[in-house]
């Protein structure tokens, strides 16, 4: 199994997870990289991804695994890096051993929001990961929702660049951008709506944190 | 990108139609003295569908010297917001708005889609008609597509009409335009030099006369541009590979032009003679070079009768060998009755098989010149039932010249055929589904029909009516029909002349937009531009005298009017003229602009 991590930014940053992963498999084939077949009746390429990235959101950190295990990881990155759309050029590649299943490990995501006005609201930005219930609503197909997020709010960091915010995904989940949209009412922040960046992604449990780059790192053979 | 921009974006459905970045983009930084946007008045998934557009893009863009963008209809989302916000239609590329650039292209393939024209000139702050533009800075604005055919209903909207194969005439007029900006010439005097080249018609100089409300034979003829070798003309493969699923998702090889088979109905067929074709070992080598450089895993064949072309066995078996030996589909289009063989056939789990009869009675399709008999159509329903097909799609026309009745209850004898060969020769447990659709006839231009009347709304209603009450019961039977009123607006904007573009502007004024889907299309919106113009349709939809002067005839399309009208008269007698093949020329006059069979 190969493990890539790519960036996600600029015009494919408005294209929606569905539609990545059929850019994805259409890299593969472009740059030639074997991919193995699944074998049902309709065989398709095995590959994985990290959890989905809301439309619109840029990134820096997302994670595509593929069933490969007679390439070099330079090998494989180069020919992805040659065959992927301009937008979604990887960092590294990674070989490991058997699928890294980051979808059911990762549970919490850092988000960037570039804004400069953050700063001079920092402490009450801070807050919001100290709160012990907080309710927003918010449009979800058609309905209002009402959704506690306190909970879903790990860290709240604010420099003069804008902010850094961690919070739950995966099941629970929570949209960077419902946050940064509450937070924009209560605060002049002026956050763009194509802006907002996953820069990291990390699995959390009883042992500890670590960021999916030291996993991967920790089982690369 | 502009702020606005972005934040209208992550306001509307699917906003990566609006913002480019495909693999395989040319370069849109090279050096560039003249810079084209190519506009198709629908959204992004059907535009970018289009193999016209796709040849002329990279074509323009592998020219020295030129940058060619891309715009698609914004989607009435997105064209609200635009609106709201200010923010002027702009290229996909690069984000430039329309009135930046030298040349504004407009590729025109069905009627219906007048207003999205208006639509995306109203958007991008383009004064509609060309004379408007006269004397303020402002882009050429041109057209191309298969509507030039008759170009006359939106002529005054445009500076300059390519009429033929954009190959050659937007190639030819792109260079004069680069050159004239060079050197100065006005906007005027590069006109008139462009008037000159082969299948460039500027209306502002052939206008039509009329004496006693009769159009005047025409001085001069335009005459359309084709591609004189197609084997060695530009067929692009490192193409745009969209980023979100559109409505043909896969890489499509044009096997050849020009149709052999002379369907009396077909507009297309007459327009794209000669009959021009691309070797076998091309199109292997364009087949593999497609999935290479996009990664599509399906790859579709293209033209006019897929079955007709010379190498058709050769190429499907290279094909299955070569590209599409391992995990890339072979896609087959719809093919004729007369030419299937069972080796075009799928294989595995197979779902429905689509033909179109377009006739239900042996003497009708010999009016329209078919050439499918009813044993072709046994023969080929008893060979997809014995493969394991579970179902039948098929395409009917009603309102063809001479129908009746009878002729439509041709169409139920079909279905009951295809349940008669299911229960004697089906190994499946299931019934087979059937589908039946039915298109209205329009009598288009460049047609042995283009003289015949279309059928007015209350007969389409009793037609469609007559077919609804025999079906009703039989199971397992589907009726699909095209919609009676959209089908009249088609006939007017397809045989209109001048008086129509004043019409096509009121319904623009009222609201009318995406008219080719059914749940923008308003009839009522049209009935109330005809009235308020003046206009009446039933002058467009009526039968016209042979001696009359059409508005389209002063274009030179190659087939000529005398040909036309032998085969409107042979259809009149049920008289059928055989499919053309190499040797056997029918003299249709398509050889003048270019040699048939090369």
């Amino acid at each position: 199994m190969k493990v890539i991590k790519h960036v996600k930014k600029d015009s494919i940053s408005l294209v929606s997870h569905i539609d990545t992963m059929r850019v994805l498999q259409r890299t593969l084939v472009r740059g030639n990289i074997n991919v193995k077949f699944s074998e049902g009746y309709n065989p398709h390429p095995i590959t994985y991804t990290s959890h989905p990235l809301p439309l619109g959101v840029l990134s820096t950190c997302e994670y595509f695994v593929l069933a490969n295990d007679d390439m070099t990881t330079d090998e494989v990155l180069e020919r992805f890096n040659d065959s992927v759309p301009a937008g979604m050029k990887a960092d590294y590649c990674a070989d490991v051993e058997k699928n890294p299943n980051l979808c059911a490990k990762v549970n919490l995501c850092e988000y960037f929001a570039p804004t400069t006005s953050a700063i001079k609201y920092k402490s009450e930005l801070e807050e919001y990961a100290n709160l012990d219930t907080y309710e927003i609503t918010f449009e979800f197909k058609g309905n209002m929702k009402t959704q506690d997020i306190a909970p879903l709010i790990d860290a709240v960091r604010v420099t003069e660049d804008g902010m850094y915010f961690t919070i739950s995904t995966g099941n629970p989940n929570l949209r960077p951008d419902r946050l940064t949209t509450d937070m924009m009412t209560k605060y002049p922040l002026e956050i763009g709506s194509n802006e907002i960046k996953r820069v990291n992604q990390f699995i959390k449990n009883d042992d500890g944190i670590m960021t999916v780059d030291e996993y991967i790192s920790s089982i690369a053979r | 990108m502009d702020k606005r921009i972005q934040k209208i974006l992550t306001s509307v459905e699917k906003p990566a139609r609006y913002v480019g970045g495909e693999f395989n983009m040319p370069n849109m930084d090279k050096p560039c003295t003249t810079r084209l946007c190519l506009c198709f008045p629908e959204i992004y998934e059907m535009g970018m569908s289009n193999i016209g557009m796709r040849i002329l893009y990279h074509m323009l863009n592998d020219m020295d010297n030129i940058i060619c963008e891309r715009c698609f209809a914004p989607f009435i989302d997105f064209g609200g917001e635009l609106l709201k916000e200010g923010v002027p239609l702009f290229s996909l590329d690069t984000h430039k708005s329309l009135v930046e650039f030298d040349i504004v292209g407009f590729s025109i393939g069905y009627e219906m889609l007048y207003t999205n024209v208006l639509y995306m000139l109203d958007l991008a702050g383009i004064p509609f008609r060309a004379s408007e533009r006269v004397g303020i800075d402002m882009p050429i604005i041109i057209a191309g597509g298969p509507c030039v055919i008759n170009p006359e209903p939106f002529a005054e909207l445009f500076d300059a009409v390519m009429i033929g194969e954009g190959e050659v005439n937007l190639k030819l007029f792109t260079e004069l335009y680069d050159q004239c900006k060079a050197d100065g010439v006005s906007r005027e005097d590069f006109l008139v030099q462009a008037s000159k080249i082969d299948g460039v018609y500027v209306p502002s100089i052939i206008k039509p006369v009329y004496e006693d409300g009769k159009l005047l034979p025409f001085d001069n003829l335009v005459k359309r541009a084709v591609v004189q070798d197609l084997d060695t003309a530009y067929f692009p493969t490192k193409i745009l590979v969209p980023n979100i699923e559109i409505t043909h998702d896969r890489a499509v090889l044009e096997l050849y032009r020009g149709c052999n088979n002379g369907c009396r109905f077909c507009q297309a067929c007459f327009y794209y003679r000669p009959i021009r074709s691309r070797k076998l070992d091309t199109l292997l080598g364009l087949g593999a070079d497609l999935v290479a450089k996009t990664g599509y895993d399906e790859l579709s064949l293209a033209s006019l009768s897929t079955s007709d072309y010379y190498a058709l066995n050769e190429l499907i078996t290279g094909l299955k060998s070569g590209v599409c030996s391992s995990n890339v589909k072979l896609c087959m289009p719809s093919l004729r009755l007369d030419t299937y063989k069972e080796e075009f056939m799928g294989k595995g789990r197979l779902g429905s098989i689509t033909f179109a009869p377009e006739a239900g009675s042996q003497r009708l399709r010999d009016v329209i010149n078919k050439n499918i008999s009813d044993e072709d159509i046994t023969n080929t329903i008893k060979m997809a039932i014995e493969r394991g097909y579970k179902g039948f799609k098929l395409y009917f026309m009603i309102g063809l010249p001479t129908e009746t009745d009878e002729d439509l209850d041709g169409i139920i004898d079909i279905i009951n055929l295809i349940r008669n060969i299911a229960r004697e020769f089906s190994q499946q447990k299931r019934p087979i589904n059937i589908t039946i659709s039915t298109n209205v006839f329009i009598p288009k231009p460049l047609t042995p029909f283009q003289w015949e009347r279309q059928i007015t709304r209350e007969e389409m209603y009793h037609k469609q009516d007559y077919l609804k009450q025999k079906l009703q019961g039989m199971r397992n039977v589907r009726y699909n029909w095209h919609s009676a009123s959209v089908s009249m607006i088609e006939a007017v904007l397809a045989r209109g002349d001048r008086s129509i573009l004043p019409v096509i502007e009121k319904a623009y004024e009222l609201g009318a937009k995406f008219d080719g889907w059914s749940e923008y299309f308003n009839y009522n919106t049209w009935e109330r531009a005809f009235s308020e113009c003046g206009v009446k349709m039933d002058d467009f939809v009526g039968e016209w005298s042979e001696d009359e002067v059409l508005p389209w005839e002063f274009i030179d399309h190659g087939v000529t009017r005398k040909y036309l009208l032998a085969e409107r008269h042979k259809a009149y007698s049920a008289s059928c003229t055989p499919a053309c093949t190499s040797g056997d020329c029918r003299n249709c006059g398509a050889n003048k602009l270019g040699r048939c069979f090369q």
